[in-house]
């Protein structure tokens, strides 16, 4: 390396510095730059940090555009629920499979249970269950999903699925199959059915709603919860004797007996026309009397947890 | 018994992690990702009831001596580039053993103060984070307000004609913003899309960091010229109890900003911090480095161990050590908390006493042999790593990152605008914009 002097001053300033870090014009130390910012002299750089220096923002630019261009193309991968392990922690991908729970979350945010099969999930947005509303694609139980989101394990909570993305949400409806309430039984329990009756009784406890319904083939319960009763489009029709609704819902069990479990509350269908002779409803007159007396008729039940006969009321 | 084998973990760790810091450009996640795939094969290696302990004196010892490496080979990761501008001015002095030192420091106080912190973890930060997580998007993006801003004031251009000089004056501030642009952009497809291995997912925006970071300052100091001057093993450091003082404060606050936010790492608590204290030395600048480093690392693994800290209960997990852990691991209990506690000021003290021999080392080393050819290792394995846990796909996103992460060395802009990789998409999400940006760039 060659020693340069700086001439100048009392002494002179013996400085080892390679000669191309050095402006050729004011010999003052520049090192990478171009241009001296001393001088402005012109500086001749090394071939080789001017060739990285276009070489970084080539790569960066053309590699960024490849990279869009291949992740653009790039199928999210599906997965079996049951081969999800801990190192796929963070890794975006898709499930399908069946829903066997929905929870309303947060202010805007929808939780469910998917089951494919292998093992169940729960996949949550904490935002954009309106977003998803308007696409049409919350689901409900019973639909058949296919969910992309990200994996997020943790010991503490399990594994759950993270949507970021609500459009990624797909919902193929469960196929509904229209019964009378006479074929709602234990047998098929979990059958996504739809079924019409007329209200022959309409008890509320605390915040919650509890229906009997019934047909010329039977009579069957139907709970609405506190929790879902706000979204009901006409409280006052649905808990009215006499009136006949159109239900969605899946085919539950309590206590031994079957019940009807709504599948989505704003789909309750208040009917117009009276199509069900009431004194052909089987059981009715035993209904109406339980009813009037306040007790609890066998038919019917009690439902939510710290309820007590006095807390019950009956509407007519 | 428990204790017994966790003190052993502890000084294992602190050993193992301690040697593997001397390593340039090799970052303490990339090794506990390696040993989390070793104890999924051989989970005899570490008791269970050992792990946390072990991992976190892996840390501790990093966070602490990895320092040497940075300022001695000049491959920092993003927390200490900081660190490296000074160290490298006290390097060219002579005084690279000093400043290490001076680091050091730093970073024992870092372990004092936040032993002494706990209370205010216990009680009064669990009111922080909740504060902060209602109004995270709007901390981002004021995050990434200022680091657009504070690229302005620069210099006045220099040049002959108007065009010369207005060229001069914006080259590293587009530099600058446009890294941040690039790598935004890239936070963007990275963290909407798995382009690693889908068993390899947990590592999966490693060789990105690797590329933007270690990969791009290696070579970078590869093409660089510069020679390294005898150093002088001093016995004393030049600094005084106020300077210190003003330095573990600066360093504190930064690396709290970033142990508590995420997305906001070392590097970029320690713009806010040092602009918010008005640091002017570099001595105090130096401490502050050392630190906001250790804060930063090991405050946000502890933050994982604070039981008090969300309404249920619990710790958070921020931080890289706290996420690779979080699927096999939750602590619970106070104890936890006091247990990781003692592992990390062990370590601590262990790791700092560490730092005297290892310097003295690598001081010998630079001057026997050429620091290049310990770049050229470093890459090496490096390479290694990336291509044996991601593949090609991972090599392929390091070789992206590692364009970006040249713009910045080569073009005189800040090394942390690269931290946009994770702020930018991290921002737009909380504040409910991500889907939108998503259906644009066709990434949905």
């Amino acid at each position: 390396m060659e020693k340069n002097r700086q001439v100048g001053g009392d002494t002179e300033a013996i400085r080892e510095f390679p000669e191309e870090t050095l402006c050729p014009s004011c010999g003052k130390f520049v090192g990478a730059y171009e241009k001296c910012p001393y001088c402005g002299t012109e500086l001749k750089k090394r071939m080789s940090i001017i060739f990285f220096k276009r070489a970084a923002l080539v790569l960066a630019i053309g590699g960024l555009a490849l990279l869009w261009f291949t992740a653009t193309k790039i199928k999210i991968p599906i997965v079996r629920i049951g081969d999800i392990n801990a190192r796929m922690n963070n890794a975006v991908v898709e499930v399908r499979g069946k829903v066997v729970k929905v929870s309303m979350t947060g202010r805007d945010g929808v939780s469910f249970d998917v089951d494919d099969g292998s093992e169940q999930v729960r996949a949550q947005a904490f935002r954009g269950r309106s977003k998803m509303r308007e696409l049409g694609n919350v689901p409900q139980v019973g639909d058949v999903v296919s969910v992309v989101g990200s994996i997020q394990m943790t010991e503490k909570y399990g594994t759950s699925l993270m949507i970021n993305i609500p459009s990624r949400v797909k919902v193929t409806p469960a196929r509904v199959e229209r019964i009378p309430i006479g074929g709602a039984t234990l047998e098929n329990q979990n059958k996504l059915v739809e079924v019409v009756g007329e209200i022959v009784s309409a008890r509320q406890s605390g915040g919650n709603i509890f229906l009997s319904i019934g047909d010329t083939t039977g009579v069957i319960d139907v709970p609405l919860f506190e929790s879902d009763l706000n979204r009901v489009k006409d409280r006052e029709a649905i808990s009215t004797i006499g009136k006949e609704l159109r239900v969605v819902g899946t085919i539950d069990e309590y206590r031994g007996k079957p019940q009807i479990k709504i599948r989505d509350v704003e789909k309750i269908e208040v009917l117009k026309d009276d199509t069900i002779p009431t004194n052909k409803i089987p059981g009715y007159e035993k209904i109406r009397e339980g009813a009037e007396k306040g007790k609890k008729p066998g038919a019917s039940r009690e439902g939510g947890e710290g309820e007590s006969e006095s807390q019950s009321s009956v509407f007519f | 018994m428990d204790y017994i084998l966790i003190l052993i973990y502890t000084i294992l760790g602190t050993v193992i992690g301690g040697l593997l810091s001397m390593i340039p450009a090799l970052h303490i996640f990339n090794v506990a990702g390696i040993a989390l795939l070793a104890w999924f094969a051989w989970p005899q290696l570490i008791p269970e009831v050992a792990l946390p302990a072990f991992f976190m004196s892996q840390l501790v010892a990093w966070s602490i001596i990895n320092t040497i490496p940075s300022m001695f080979f000049g491959a920092p990761d993003e927390a200490a580039v900081f660190v490296v501008l000074p160290g490298q001015k006290y390097m060219m002095q002579g005084r690279g053993y000093e400043a290490a030192i001076l680091t050091g420091v730093g970073s024992l106080a870092a372990i004092i103060v936040m032993a002494l912190l706990t209370p205010f973890c216990f009680y009064t930060l669990p009111a922080i984070v909740q504060i902060r997580s209602q109004n995270l998007a709007w901390i981002l993006l004021l995050v990434v307000t200022y680091m657009i801003m504070s690229e302005w004031p620069k210099g006045t251009g220099l040049g002959r004609t108007r065009w010369e000089k207005f060229k001069w004056a914006w080259a590293n501030l587009v530099a600058g913003i446009g890294t941040m642009a690039l790598a935004g952009f890239m936070g963007f497809i990275i963290l909407n899309r798995t382009l690693v291995p889908l068993e390899m997912s947990f590592q999966g925006i490693m060789p990105v960091f690797v590329g933007l970071f270690a990969v791009a300052i290696i070579s970078r100091n590869l093409v660089s010229r510069q020679e390294v001057p005898p150093q002088y093993i001093s016995s004393t450091i030049d600094c005084d109890h106020r300077l210190l003082a003003k330095g573990i404060f600066a360093g504190t606050l930064g690396g709290g900003i970033a142990a508590v936010t995420p997305a906001v790492t070392g590097g970029i608590g320690g713009i806010i911090a040092g602009a918010a204290t008005g640091q002017r030395d570099d001595r105090i600048f130096v401490v502050s480095q050392g630190v906001s480093k250790v804060v930063y690392y090991v405050g946000a693994f502890l933050l994982f161990f604070v039981p008090t800290l969300m309404p249920k209960g619990g710790g958070i997990a921020r931080g890289g050590m706290s996420i690779i852990l979080k699927p096999i691991f939750t602590p619970y209990t106070f104890e936890e908390y006091f247990q990781i506690l003692a592992a990390m000021m062990i370590s601590g003290a262990l790791a700092f006493l560490m730092m005297f021999p290892l310097t003295r080392w690598t001081i010998k080393l630079i001057t026997c042999i050429d620091y290049h050819y310990i770049l050229w290792i470093a890459l090496g394995i490096i390479f290694s790593i990336v291509w044996g846990l991601t593949g090609w796909m991972g090599m392929f996103l390091m070789a992206v990152g590692t364009g970006i992460g040249l713009i910045p060395a080569f073009y005189h802009a800040r090394l942390s605008n690269s931290m946009a990789l994770l702020l930018i998409w991290l921002a737009l999400s909380m504040a409910g914009h991500g889907p939108a940006v998503l259906q644009f760039f066709h990434l949905d």
